[in-house]
């Protein structure tokens, strides 16, 4: 009996110590959020995955979300999500995929920036690295935000992981973006990023990641109106750019405009003329920018019966980079903020940098003559939005544009032929107001 | 050895299991010999009808020794012991234990006396080591090698069909090896499947259904198709947490534990047999078989039409399908070395022309006798199987032999021309391929390597006390391909896809028993275990396009997909459970498992599990004996309560938020998982309350088992969605909560038992009710390969329909457009949904044929369309009524099962019917000279051109709503056994089976029992290009040597 009691009580010791679960396996197919953002390699890799989030998820959404609200693209392909957003008025559905998608994707890129922002400084020890580093995640930051500002009224700042995120007015966010920049640009300080990480991170060397940040601080501070600031980054951006900046493409992943315009049977052509009501702006053919953008075709737009071209310009190849800014989007700003301020003899001057160039580094060269209308505010103001509209033509500025320039909104019942844009501000995403109780209610149009 | 076949299997074990084991091990180490007397004995075991009962089950009482009787009934053992007597104890599924004492060698003739309630048949699932069912306080069922026989199925899954009360069991494709999907009680999991565990021989065995080549709908191969049903000596099935609180995490879908035969003491016993199958399609699709076609289908007033040739291209891919299968055992043993034998090859048609399954299996099972303290088991079995399988097409793929004729208007002749090159088939167009060349050409194939493993120690050291020990291991690689040419009609660019898949499964279990009388009247019996699970899978999908010409393989082609998973998981658990019997008539019984699991959050790994039941015999107390002793002959009580959760419906790698690799411009970024991790994530659990009485009236020849459940699954694990200002879109977490109650019947009526006839029935009955009491929201659609057209909805069974109906009139008529065709229901979804799901409106707005429908000023709907509830996929009641003869030396065996009270979508339909396509019989009606009118309820409309298409693509559901409910003849079997006076020959049997010969329903497709999406909870009923379900008749011989 003392055997088998021994025995029992050796068998219920063995069995407790085994109770105690022992195993935790680490996934192979994936890496854990503590590897990603404790590491340099992980860091970079984020900072890869972030920007092709943006590239592949967010960019092409922005550029044809303005497109069909701001009259730039139309709708040849029968899917419900474009053509709800090319008719738009009043009763845009919140579940529109293509709004939903640049909300969405902009926060997971803030996600992204903020980690990169919040760890490198821990991680890395290389000072130039770590402020390229930093630059990079206050670039992407300002830019996710800068789309949302395009589109909403208001929104978040700072991702939330309980889901209540708190809404603040777009021009208050447009702020923490400019914030942001100017972060970036500090960061950086007067040291250029080292080579390896330019091709590492942006898959090449046309990337000048200071003058991206000035073209940017120019272009949200001249959202808001803040002239002095907005002239001064412009300029800049433009002397102190030493090559062009583009988002790269290749094969495997391709210039999604490219995608949906240009690879057969596409979803989406360009307007006529620009998208330009006809009777109020007739673009000249001897505007190179025409010739470089639009391909004559006879077809029309599948519901709105609108006739369209054929795309060019930065979507002819799966492989076509796009460009990050515009040196003449810089020229735009500088003459709007002129415009705005009362120098309307500078304005002039910026606005024919635009009608006569001839040697834009990516192609887009008017080559009119040129500006030879009335000299008052309102005339420039006019004379820089047409430019705007065919300079800037499919880089995801228009419905900012049409709304900062006072054109005329979509009546009800629509008149294709009578408006410069169909919405002014997006509905919240569905999936938002249903999770996040913050939501405000969405603008009437 | 063990350890080394551990090691040898996981990746990354951990060095304490390691050690734990060695002690575990070292416990166990066999004690010496010491045999005194030998006892020789034999003899034969009848029925009280005087019938031989074969392959009864003799042991020696508190040993291990013990044989069983051959296929006459007859017996010898050798028992070597140290006592001057010894019991032996002679039982057999559905029969009384007999207990006889052995003082000396000589004859033993034993009868023994039916038992339809089984109080001393002894199981072992959920207890903790052999036990009487009269100790138990939950429901068991059993099935036992005879039923598996005369099911005459392929997989042991579809014969246990209509043979346990509760079990859903649902063929989900006709492919030659279709899937089975089994539902025990009902739904327990929305995340994942609600497949039970399945346990052979103690080694968890993996029953998945990978699909690494998609063939389409219905689901392929579930993996215990690699098991010959013809091996199993028993099954014993429990179905809930009440009952399968000791298996854990893994026990909330209830446990199916598989016994194989093993070999008796005694003469070699062969046993051959062989047998032809026919397989043909039983109920084909209706088609267009107008000889005219519109001039322009989509304007509804131009009615000029064209002539046209019809063809009906089911006559050409469904064949009769021929198959062969044969099997040889090999059994007996010296009473110390036991061994069973067996090999069978299977060679299965589809009724898909081309389509085929060939089963190759060996089985071997030894008993060795260590001491007459200690035995050891080992069991191994081999499992090769090669498909050729035909695509079906399903959501995403189209190109398949069933979509296919949905999406073709059945006017081209689709026959290849003189060069071979099939034409494109008018109607969708050339994306959904031609139906000839994708049973002819296509090349789609599967092949499963399978061993499994199990090795167990038995101990009984000293009276009373019994343990053992088992490694199990179960591994298998899958390889699929996927081959079309280029050039075919729907992908000219060709396709090329090739997957491999590699599973490995290891369990080790210890348990230990220790029974001892604690007063003459009140016995204890103590168990303890403990049990380590780990699996591992890897998996290799490989696909290139633009294939040059003839090559098949990768190479050939340009990569455009590829994809490499790992998934590793364990589980580890311990348990302890005390039973204590007073006077061998009342038993309480308590346990608890503790569980932990790699896939749990990281505070969540002490999962407890917690059981208690009572049983009471009150047919032997004797005021019962007294007062209703003779009418109800026995009587037993039993209520049961336990919880139990499903570690599968977290997958391995859930917790975490993971960052997975994306290629972009030569470098490797990573991007976080739109679906965050969740720390804190731990099982659903599972809490049943069951309650019962085993009863049987007319001296034991009528007998009943009732049973009813309620069950409770809380922490329910969802798909959350978030809000997108988090920065991901989902996250799974536990936090809804289903229930499930139910009632289950199981009958058995012995009418006749005489020495040459024999009558019995066989009757079960069960319902379930289901409800989806919270799911942190009103409602969301199930999205699992069905267009997410069922839904989880607060207050209502999982996956109902709810959809959009006809608009109506008052009185229940249809709504007609001014153009005289249906329409589908508009107005206020907020106003429906206040009045039916939330139950928060009521009054004025709650009336009407659909609440919150709205007219315009000309009567007709306006608004939104609306969805309404219009369908329940679960069924009300499923039963089955089996009929058995025995005249002399034939038999017969009829099996009807019944699934009533659900609906299926017919998807199928609703592409007929649309004018994209053109290929429905109903649309065909339209173009007739004097179309017939559609009615409804006695009311009929003037079928105008354009009708069907206003359901089908102008998507009216309630159209393709259709009630499933269905009888079929499951099963019958004619046979005759031939008892030759040749000594070499014992006997020789003769048979005639079918299966599904003939089903009785309204449903007005191939078959209301198939899935599109297989085994998937949530979505079942929803019929789209799922192979039906083939007519089989079997003919075939054994022989017993």
């Amino acid at each position: 009996m003392r055997r088998k009691t021994i025995l029992a009580v050796a068998f219920g010791l063995s069995i407790s110590v085994l109770g105690t679960s022992c195993d935790s396996f680490e996934n192979p197919n994936a890496a854990s959020e503590d590897q990603v953002v404790n590491t340099l390699d992980g860091l970079q890799a984020l900072a890869i995955g972030m920007k092709r989030e943006y590239q592949i998820n967010s960019l092409d959404e922005v550029i044809r979300a303005s497109g069909l609200s701001a009259r730039e693209l139309g709708v040849v392909l029968g899917f419900t999500n474009p053509q709800d957003l090319e008719a738009g008025g009043a009763n845009l559905r919140p579940d529109n995929g293509i709004p939903v998608t640049i909300w969405a994707t902009s926060f997971r890129v803030l996600g992204m920036a903020d980690a990169i922002i919040e760890n490198a400084p821990n991680v890395i020890s290389d000072a130039p690295t770590r402020n390229a580093f930093l630059a990079t995640g206050y670039l992407f930051r300002a830019i996710a935000i800068g789309n949302l500002y395009m589109f909403w009224e208001s929104f978040p700042t700072e991702v939330s992981s309980d889901g209540e995120g708190q809404f603040v007015p777009r021009a208050t966010a447009l702020q923490a973006a400019i914030a942001d920049l100017e972060a970036g640009l500090s960061a950086l300080g007067g040291a250029d990023p080292p080579a390896g990480f330019r091709t590492a991170v942006f898959g090449t060397n046309n990337f000048d990641l200071r003058a991206v940040l000035e073209a940017h601080l120019a272009r949200y501070n001249g959202f808001l109106g803040n002239h002095a600031a907005a002239i001064a980054a412009a300029n800049r951006a433009l002397s102190g750019a030493t090559t062009i900046s583009q988002w790269s493409y290749e094969a495997t992943n391709p210039n999604q405009m490219w995608l949906q315009t240009n690879q057969e049977p596409a979803t989406y052509r360009p307007l006529d003329n620009f998208g330009f009501d006809s009777t109020a702006y007739v673009v000249p053919d001897e505007d190179g920018r025409k010739a470089f953008f639009l391909v004559p075709s006879d077809a029309i737009g599948e519901s709105s019966r609108l006739p369209v071209e054929t795309m060019a310009g930065f979507f002819s190849d799966q492989a076509d980079p796009i460009p990050v800014y515009l040196p003449g989007e810089m020229y735009l700003i500088r003459a709007e903020a002129e415009a705005r301020s009362g120098n309307l003899a500078g304005a002039t001057v910026s606005i024919n940098m635009v009608r006569e160039k001839t040697d834009d580094p990516w192609g887009v060269n008017a080559g009119l003559g040129p500006y030879d209308g009335p000299q008052t505010a309102e005339a420039l103001l006019a004379e820089i939005y047409r430019n705007r509209k065919v300079e800037l033509f499919l880089t995801g500025l228009s419905l900012e544009d049409s709304r900062r320039f006072g054109q005329p909104i979509q009546p009800s019942p629509p008149d294709f032929d009578s408006y410069d844009r169909n919405r002014n501000f997006y509905p919240f995403p569905q999936t938002e107001r249903d999770n996040n109780p913050n939501t405000p209610a969405d603008p009437a149009i | 050895m063990v350890l080394t076949a551990l090691s040898a299997t996981s990746r990354r074990l951990n060095a304490p299991i390691k050690s734990c084991l060695i002690v575990l091990l070292l416990l166990f180490t066999a004690t010496p010999m010491m045999a005194q007397r030998v006892f020789d004995v034999e003899g034969t075991v009848t029925d009280r009808g005087g019938n031989p009962l074969p392959l009864v089950n003799i042991r020696v009482s508190g040993t291990s020794q013990g044989t069983a009787a051959t296929i006459d009934g007859e017996y010898t053992l050798r028992i070597e012991t140290d006592q001057d007597q010894v019991t032996l104890v002679f039982s057999s599924l559905g029969y009384t234990t007999q207990n006889v004492s052995v003082s000396s060698s000589g004859t033993y003739d034993v009868e023994m006396p039916e038992d339809l309630l089984g109080f001393d048949e002894v199981v072992v699932t959920g207890t903790s080591g052999s036990t009487e069912k009269r100790q138990l306080g939950n429901a068991i069922s059993t099935v036992s090698a005879n039923q598996l026989r005369d099911a005459s199925a392929i997989d042991v899954t579809a014969a246990l069909s209509g043979k346990v009360s509760g079990a859903l069991v649902k063929q989900t494709s006709g492919s030659p090896a279709g899937a089975i999907s089994i539902k025990l009680r009902g739904v327990s999991t929305i995340n994942s499947d609600a497949e039970p565990l399945y346990i052979i021989d103690g080694v968890i065995v993996d029953n998945s259904s990978n699909e690494l080549v998609v063939v389409g709908s219905g689901g392929v191969q579930n993996r215990l198709v690699d098991l010959n049903p013809r091996d199993i000596e028993r099954i014993e099935i429990i179905k809930g947490a009440a009952a399968a609180a000791i298996y854990g995490s893994r026990a909330s879908n209830g446990v199916v534990q598989i016994f194989t035969k093993r070999g008796q003491t005694g003469a070699p016993q062969v046993t051959f047999s062989s047998s032809v199958v026919m397989n043909s399609v039983r109920e084909k699709l209706k088609v267009n078989e107008a000889p005219f076609a519109w001039v322009d289908p989509t304007n509804n007033t131009n009615l000029e039409r064209r002539a046209v040739d019809r063809y009906d291209y089911q006559d050409y891919i469904f064949d009769t399908g021929v198959g062969n299968e044969s099997y040889l055992s090999v059994s007996g043993g010296t009473g110390t070395t036991n061994y069973f034998v067996s090999a069978s090859n299977y060679y299965n048609e589809g009724i898909i022309r081309n389509s085929d399954f060939n089963r190759s299996t060996v089985r071997a099972n030894l008993n060795q006798v260590l001491s007459n303290k200690a035995s050891i088991d080992v069991g191994t079995s081999l499992t090769r199987s090669f498909s050729n399988d035909i695509p079906t097409g399903g959501p995403g793929f189209f190109d398949g032999s069933i979509t296919t004729l949905q999406f073709v208007a059945h006017e081209t002749d689709a026959t290849p021309d003189a060069l071979g090159n099939y034409p494109a088939l008018a109607g969708g167009g050339a994306a959904f391929g031609n139906v000839f060349e994708i049973v002819d050409v296509y090349k789609f194939t599967q092949e499963i390597n399978r061993s499994t493993t199990n090795v167990k120690l038995n101990l009984t050291p000293w009276t009373g006390f019994s343990a053992d020990a088992i490694v199990g291991y179960d591994n298998y690689t899958q390889l699929a391909r996927g081959f079309k040419p280029v050039g075919t009609v729907a992908d000219a660019d060709g396709f090329t896809r090739r997957g491999d898949l590699t599973s490995k499964l290891l369990n080790f279990d210890v348990n230990a028993k220790y029974n001892r009388a604690l007063t003459p009247s009140v016995t204890s019996t103590t168990g303890a275990g403990f049990t380590f699970q780990y699996d591992e899978s890897e998996q290799i999908i490989n696909e290139a396009s633009n294939l040059g010409p003839i090559v098949e393989t990768i190479d050939g082609g340009t990569l455009t997909v590829r994809s490499d998973l790992v998934s590793e998981r364990s589980v580890t658990g311990v348990y302890l459970q005390e039973t204590i019997g007073l006077n061998n008539r009342i038993f309480l019984t308590a346990s608890g498992r503790i569980d932990g699991s790699s896939a749990f959050g990281e505070d969540e790994n002490s999962q407890f599990y917690p059981k208690v039941g009572a049983s009471w015999i009150l047919s032997e107390e004797n005021f019962w004996k007294q007062s209703l002793g003779g009418t109800v002959s026995s009587f037993k009580l039993r209520a049961s309560w336990g919880q139990s959760g499903n570690v599968t419906g977290i997958g391995p790698f859930e917790r975490f938020t993971n960052y997975n690799p994306v290629s972009f411009l030569g470098e490797t970024g990573l991007i976080p998982s739109t679906q965050l991790g969740d720390e804190s994530i731990e099982p659903e659990t599972q809490t049943e309350l069951e309650i019962g009485a085993d009863f049987a009236l007319l001296n034991n020849r009528l007998a009943f088992e009732a049973t009813w459940y309620d069950q409770k699954i809380e922490d329910l694990l969802l798909q959350r969605v978030l809000a997108p200002s988090t920065g991901a879109n989902t996250r799974i977490e536990n936090l809804g909560e289903l229930t499930n109650t139910g009632f289950e019947l199981l009958t058995r009526a012995t009418v006749i038992q005489k020495r040459d006839l024999g009558l019995n029935f066989v009757a079960t009955l069960s319902t379930n009710s289901n409800e989806v009491v919270d799911i942190a929201g009103p409602k969301f659609a199930i999205a699992n390969g069905n267009f997410a057209r069922q839904w989880a909805i607060e207050g209502q069974p999982l996956g109902v329909f709810y959809e959009t109906p006809y608009a109506r009139n008052e009185d229940g008529t249809l709504l007609l457009t001014p153009g005289g065709l249906p329409q589908v229901e508009r107005g206020s979804q907020a106003v429906y949904d206040g009045c039916i799901l939330e139950g928060t409106l009521s009054g004025g707005d709650c009336t009407g044929v659909v609440p919150g429908a709205r007219r315009d000023a000309d009567g007709q709907p306006t608004g939104n369309p609306m969805s309404v509830i219009l369908g329940d996929a679960t069924p009300e009641w499923i039963g089955s009524f089996i009929t058995q003869v025995e005249y002399h030396d034939w038999g017969f065996r009829m099996q009807w099962d019944a699934v009533q009270g659900f609906d299926v979508y017919n998807w199928n339909r609703r592409n007929f019917d649309r004018h994209n396509y053109r290929g429905g019989y109903d649309y065909g009606l339209e173009l007739l000279d004097d179309p017939p009118d559609v009615c409804e309820d006695g009311v009929c409309y003037e079928r105008k051109k354009g009708w069907a298409n206003a359901a089908g693509s102008g998507l009216i559901d309630e159209e393709y709503i259709e009630d499933g409910s269905f009888i079929k003849l499951r099963e019958i079997l004619v046979s005759y056994t031939i008892r030759p006076s040749t000594k070499w020959v014992r006997a020789v049997e003769i048979r005639v089976a079918g299966r599904n010969l003939l089903s009785i329903d309204d449903y007005e497709g191939f078959d209301p029992e198939v899935s599109i999406a297989g085994r998937a909870t949530g979505v079942s009923g929803f019929d789209f290009g799922t192979v039906p379900i083939p007519r089989t008749v079997i003919a075939g011989f054994t022989i017993d040597f």
